[in-house]
């Protein structure tokens, strides 16, 4: 059985959101206006995280990185869900069954990562922006919550046709829209129970850390940190 | 009962609003469900993909475009596109939000009351309105004053460019200005220094450190995904080979956030560090001597001819000494020496010039320190260094049909022609401006925008819409309304780029050469639209004679094929690829073989559909007698100019020191400028749509609205808070917009980004945030004529302050 | 691991925009395991009002067609496989309604006395697209292959579309099919029942 996971290479990640917009694209995110925005109501399943601003005084750093899902191996939204609308499936993929969800937010509030958005209005793609909607992934009704998928619609396609073709799930089979769109490279995803693939080999590496990790939510995505000029690669 | 109090809380909470909503008790649990559907069910059906080139920006990439049923859902770098490969920007992604775009036009607008609003515009049948504008041509060609026609364009490199240099051409006017200038400074220099008229191409992907001189090299560069590729190879793709970039820059960018290293410098003062650091290669003797002694002319002696009095050996000891640089660029001696000797001593070592976006070029006196350094460095023309694009081999166009009137017109000096710069074609959107305005060598009666917003995107955006509204009939082309547009006469409604046939060359910062087909994702464009270069030559039908045989293709793919034709008879290249493919070409070429994987003009055009283009990854580097065409035939450093420009120049970064202890900074102009452009609203293109706009700034955290970021300590002198609303001055215009105090930014200067401030571009775009444009006094630096931005003082005043102060977070 | 249960009837009809309630979202039942929180809800629900009818298996609206196609002709006199119709229910999602094109290709020119017939006729010689009714649905939010059913597991089509092949005329109401259509299957042919397999 697979678990699926992705590694995040800080050391060249550009900061550039393109992962940001290919999930939103990908999972049918109605646009909002600067109104929405303004109230922090913009939906976003990926987003570019700020930190290290120095205080005053001291020299500036800036880090951004993108933060997905979690898709945690101990995940704490599933533990307070009152209606099972989220859980965590066989191959360790966190779901989100909006038809469950009863918007009571307990899930937003217990995830430390903060990935996980509420739909406070009804989804609103203006004339002729309907047109553009992909039909492999639903459209979220208001007074629910959404998360990133993993893009797992993207496996259900991929695993029904490596099995009509008789061949088992190759590397690269199923890969999450953000990974497929980083101009860096700095993304990648598959299998970590397979010793071989890329993500299990990256997660090896001297410079491998979790977010968070000490809060014991086994998190599925790893981070490379940054590296040293002159250092292993 | 096994029932948490949570899980009651959850229920009961979901049904006591039911009912207290006012819903009707007979409701059945399927009335309640489809009660909360959205409604939006997208349709199925077979799924296939058309390859595509994005054009939000000048980068060039290859697109995959994922259609279900025919319609587009999804928009992907084409995998096998060297440019892309597989992979897209932010704006690439959002691609699909533009060709969806729910302001899009789809009839031709006439305007019919006062500028500068779509209020004023009436829809009109096309009919109408090729029937006034060719009229108007015709009588200007019978007339003979065609030169009063004037194309204000993009630099798309593609069909709709062609077109209008044919139309210029044929019609018989001179005035072709390209109103993006982003490679202008970069393109300059290295003619300068190389006798090459191209934008110089730096292999990142190649080297071990990168000395960026404040350009937006992770950002809005040339051709931005090309360049992340190469940057995360650069990083993390050679095993034991870990490149190392230095940020060299006022204001700590996204680009910044990404680098090993910071060094903040003075506004303005990036080039004189580039020579500091030149300075201490050669005092140390850690320049590539053979190079220099071998391929350039300059350093020992004055370069013979050209007037400079001092070689660069000279230049540098005497004025770009470790004292002085540091005094001037407030770098310390010890971080200039260190940096000098990590560059030196790299294995492999390149330096980036100040390009800041798409409408900031740099200036030439930078771009010059640069070059110089990077020969210094014995960078041109190698592996990880500094390289020379070659134009595709494209079918030229047939000759044009005779014609003395548009001869004539032809040979008229171009309105737009820098005053005492240099014959390199290079347009000047603004000097074109302030002669409608002043009235020049001839009037201008017709101008055609396309694929350019000049009362945006300008550094001199009121002259520019005055300007528009003096010349008695502009015609813009747009798919939503621009700013230019609206104080033009006409708007013509544009087919999106993904619904039309386009065969586009190389994109900037790329060197090999490359031809990228677009297909149409769909049958047929959107009812009303019509493409710009169909128009062109409906037009030159219309005014007929030599203007309308210019054009003997029946339409645009047969015109995309003739010149395909000529990539065959090139017998060069190959087919776009898998890096497999690109190794063999490679090797082959390399050998001096030709393996093409087509045969016949035919499989070369149905490869280029399949696989997206064709191109020549085949890079002969040294290449001496293609890459130095100077009189000398070498390198040759320009002391001559590198001094006067030095003169000349007054960067802020004196004034901005100036402000005595205690004196409050809000009384005078005295603040340096810093304008960027951030990567989702770059080139003035993006902040239509919703998605890019959520995207402005991770680092700060701002969206939707202009914000000019502070230095504490500057901040604190002029009593301002985080997140005040501020009013920005200078001799020129002000703008508002709110202040976020932070220490990415030196003291002395504020940061404001470039890209929004706009009337046109839709729902999303009109009226939100402020354009810093405005802010721009007509400066320009001598020699190269080219705007200086930097000259633009401001000084900061609090017009209002939100009642939750600091930090909304 | 918990797994999905509980049998809700989902919408089918487009709600026009600007009918839709406010207020958050209706509760489902909560799976096998909490048996008794199932029984607490339906208490709840017929108690508030919300559930006054067990389940709807079609809908309200009739469905209109552009012919009355009769499937029994096609499937049991001509001895048409289904998939020579419906195309892509080997290979794609979808199974895929019939184009014009499929149709002409036999009835370009009329085969018999047949009234509806002579309408198809008609409408292909005026070179109008045929618009089906659909006589199947699944909420949205469900991901469903008919490659994945017809050709990996080898259901036959009579499984989930009973009796539609033997009809003689379209039935007039759409069939919505509903998680217990599913669930029934996935268990009694040991299928997954991970949330996500069918979630999307």
């Amino acid at each position: 059985m697979a678990r699926w996971g992705m590694v995040i290479d800080l050391d060249r990640c550009t900061a550039c959101q393109a992962c940001v917009v290919a999930c939103q694209v990908e999972n049918n995110v109605p646009p909002t206006g600067a109104d929405q925005a303004e109230l922090g109501r913009s939906i976003s399943w990926l987003r570019l995280a700020p930190h290290g601003e120095a205080e005053h005084g001291t020299r500036p750093q800036m880090h951004l990185m993108p933060v997905p899902c979690m898709h945690c191996d101990n995940p704490p939204c599933t533990k307070v869900c009152p209606v099972q609308a989220t859980q965590i499936g066989e191959e360790g993929l966190v779901g989100q069954i909006y038809a469950r969800c009863i918007g009571c937010r307990y899930c937003t509030t217990a995830c430390p990562y903060t990935v996980r958005e509420f739909n406070w209005k009804q989804p609103d793609f203006p004339e002729p922006m309907e047109q553009g909607l992909s039909p492999d992934v639903s459209i979220r009704p208001k007074g629910v919550v959404e998360k990133c998928t993993f893009c797992h619609h993207r496996l259900q396609v991929a695993r029904d046709r490596a099995q009509l073709e008789d061949r088992p799930l190759a590397e690269g089979d199923y890969v999450p829209a953000c990974v497929e769109s980083c101009p860096a490279a700095a993304m990648t995803f598959g299998d970590l129970e397979d010793p071989n693939s890329e993500v299990s080999r990256l997660k090896q590496s001297q410079r491998a850390f979790q977010l968070l990790e000490e809060l014991g939510t086994e998190p599925k995505v790893t981070y490379l940190s940054k590296g040293e000029w002159g250092g292993q690669v | 009962m096994n029932v948490t109090r949570r899980r009651f809380l959850g229920f009961a909470a979901g049904t006591v609003a039911g009912t207290a909503a006012g819903v009707p008790a007979s409701w059945t649990l399927s009335d309640w469900m489809a009660a909360i559907d959205p409604g939006v069910r997208p349709p199925t059906g077979p799924e296939d993909a058309v390859l595509s080139v994005c054009k939000l920006c000048p980068g060039g990439c290859g697109l995959r475009v994922r259609r279900i049923g025919g319609r587009p859902v999804k928009v992907d770098g084409n995998l096998l596109h060297p440019v892309s490969g597989g992979r897209l920007c932010p704006k690439g992604q959002a691609a699909l939000q533009s060709l969806f775009h729910p302001d899009r036009l789809s009839s031709p607008l006439r305007r019919v009351g006062p500028v500068g609003s779509l209020d004023s515009f009436e829809p009109r049948p096309w009919e109408e309105a090729l029937a006034e504008i060719s009229e108007r041509l015709r009588l200007l060609h019978q007339v003979g004053r065609p030169e009063s026609l004037a194309i204000l364009r993009g630099n798309q490199r593609g069909v709709a460019d062609r077109v209008a240099r044919r139309f210029l051409d044929a019609f018989g006017s001179p005035t072709d200005v390209v109103v993006d200038r982003g490679e202008q400074a970069a393109t300059l220099a290295l003619y300068l220094t190389q006798g090459v008229r191209a934008a110089p191409a730096y292999d990142v992907r190649s080297t071990d450190y990168v000395l960026s001189f404040g350009s937006s090299l992770l950002e809005a560069w040339s051709s931005p995904v090309h360049m992340m590729r190469a940057y995360g190879e650069f990083r993390q793709g050679r095993p034991g080979r870990r490149g190392k970039l230095v940020q060299i820059e006022p204001r700590l960018s996204v680009t910044g956030s990404s680098a090993d290293e910071w060094i903040d410098v003075r506004p303005g003062s990036e080039g004189i560090l580039a020579l500091g650091i030149a300075n201490v290669l050669v005092s140390e003797g850690l320049y590539d001597r053979d190079f220099v002694s071998e391929r350039c002319v300059g350093f020992l002696e004055p370069l013979a001819g050209s007037g400079g009095r001092l070689s660069l050996a000279e230049l540098l000891s005497r004025r770009y000494g470790l004292e002085e640089v540091a005094d001037r660029t407030g770098v310390s001696n010890n971080v200039i020496l260190r940096i000098a000797r990590e560059f030196a001593t790299a294995r492999s070592r390149l330096a980036v010039g100040p390009r800041k976006g798409p409408l900031l070029p740099g200036s030439l006196f930078d771009h010059l320190a640069v070059q110089t350094l990077n020969a210094l460095a014995g960078n041109p023309d190698r592996p990880g260094g500094v390289l020379v694009p070659e134009e595709a081999p494209l079918a030229g166009w047939p000759e044009l049909p005779s014609d003395e009137s548009a001869a004539a017109g032809r040979a008229r000096p171009r309105l737009d022609s820098a005053e005492g710069g240099f014959e390199l074609g290079l347009s000047d959107p603004e000097r074109l401006a302030e002669l409608v305005l002043r009235g020049g060598f001839y009037p201008i009666e017709v101008a055609f925008v396309m694929g350019a917003d000049p009362v945006l995107t300008s550094m001199t955006p009121e002259r520019f819409a005055q300007a528009i509204e003096k010349i008695p009939l502009v015609v813009s082309f747009a798919t939503v309304p621009t700013d230019t547009a609206l104080y033009g006469d006409w708007i013509l409604p544009e087919t999106h780029f993904l619904e039309r046939w386009d065969l586009e060359t190389g994109p900037p910062g790329v060197p090999f050469p490359l031809v990228s087909l677009s297909q149409p994702v769909w049958g047929k464009a959107s009812p009303g639209t019509r493409s710009a270069p169909d128009v062109l030559i409906e037009l030159a039908a219309e005014v007929g004679g030599s203007v309308a045989s210019a054009f003997p293709w029946p339409d645009v793919p047969s015109m995309i094929r003739a010149e395909v034709a000529g990539l065959f008879a090139a017998r060069r290249g190959a087919l776009m690829g898998s890096e497999f493919d690109e190794a063999w070409v490679r090797m082959m070429e390399g050998a001096g073989w030709w393996a093409p994987g087509y045969r016949t003009a035919e499989e070369l055009w149905s490869g280029m559909r399949e696989s997206g283009g064709w191109w020549d990854p085949f890079y002969d580097h040294g290449d001496w007698r293609r890459v130095l065409l100077t009189d000398s035939g070498r390198f040759e450093f320009r002391t001559d100019l590198l001094q006067q420009l030095g003169d000349d120049r007054r960067p802020p970064y004196a004034l901005a020191a100036a402000g005595s202890e205690g004196e409050p900074l809000g009384a005078r102009p005295l603040l340096a400028l810093v304008l960027f452009e951030p990567l989702p609203v770059a080139g003035g293109v993006g902040a239509e749509l919703p998605f890019l706009q959520e995207l402005l700034e991770p680092g700060l955290e701002e969206s939707w609205s202009t914000w000019v970021e502070i230095h504490p300590e500057t901040a604190a002198r002029i009593g301002i808070r985080d997140h005040d609303r501020v009013r920005l001055t200078s001799d020129q215009g002000s703008i508002e917009a709110k202040a976020r105090v932070t220490a990415r930014i030196v003291e002395g200067a504020v940061a404001v980004p470039v890209g929004l401030g706009r009337k046109g571009g839709g729902r999303w775009a009109s009226g939100c945030g402020a354009n810093p444009l405005r802010l721009l006094v007509a400066a320009r630096e001598t020699v190269s004529g080219l705007p200086a931005p930097e000259a633009t003082r401001v000084r900061v005043a609090v017009v209002g302050r939100d009642g939750h102060g600091e930090g909304r977070a | 691991m918990p797994r999905c249960a509980g049998a809700p009837i989902m919408p089918d009809e487009r709600i026009e925009k600007g009918q839709a309630p406010t207020g958050p979202s209706t509760g489902e039942p909560a799976g096998v395991v909490a048996s008794a929180a199932i029984g607490f809800l339906v208490f709840l629900l017929l108690t508030t009002g919300l559930l006054t009818v067990g389940s709807g298996g079609s809908s309200s609206r009739p469905v209109d067609q552009p012919v009355e196609f009769n499937h029994r002709l096609h499937v049991e006199d001509v001895g048409l496989e289904c998939n020579e119709c419906h195309e892509f229910a080997e290979s794609e999602s979808f199974s895929g309604l019939p184009t014009a094109e499929t149709c002409a290709f036999c009835h370009e020119e009329a085969q018999g006395n047949s009234p509806e017939e002579a309408k198809l006729v008609a409408l292909l010689s005026g070179g109008q697209p045929l618009e089906w009714g659909r006589l199947y649905r699944q909420p949205a939010h469900v991901y469903y292959a008919h490659s994945q059913h017809v050709s990996v597991a080898g259901l036959e089509c009579e499984r989930c579309h009973a009796g539609l092949a033997a009809s003689s005329r379209p039935p007039r109401r759409v069939r919505k099919l509903t998680m217990d259509d599913c669930i029934d299957c996935h268990e009694d042919g040991d299928a997954e029942s991970d949330c996500t397999t069918c979630h999307r």
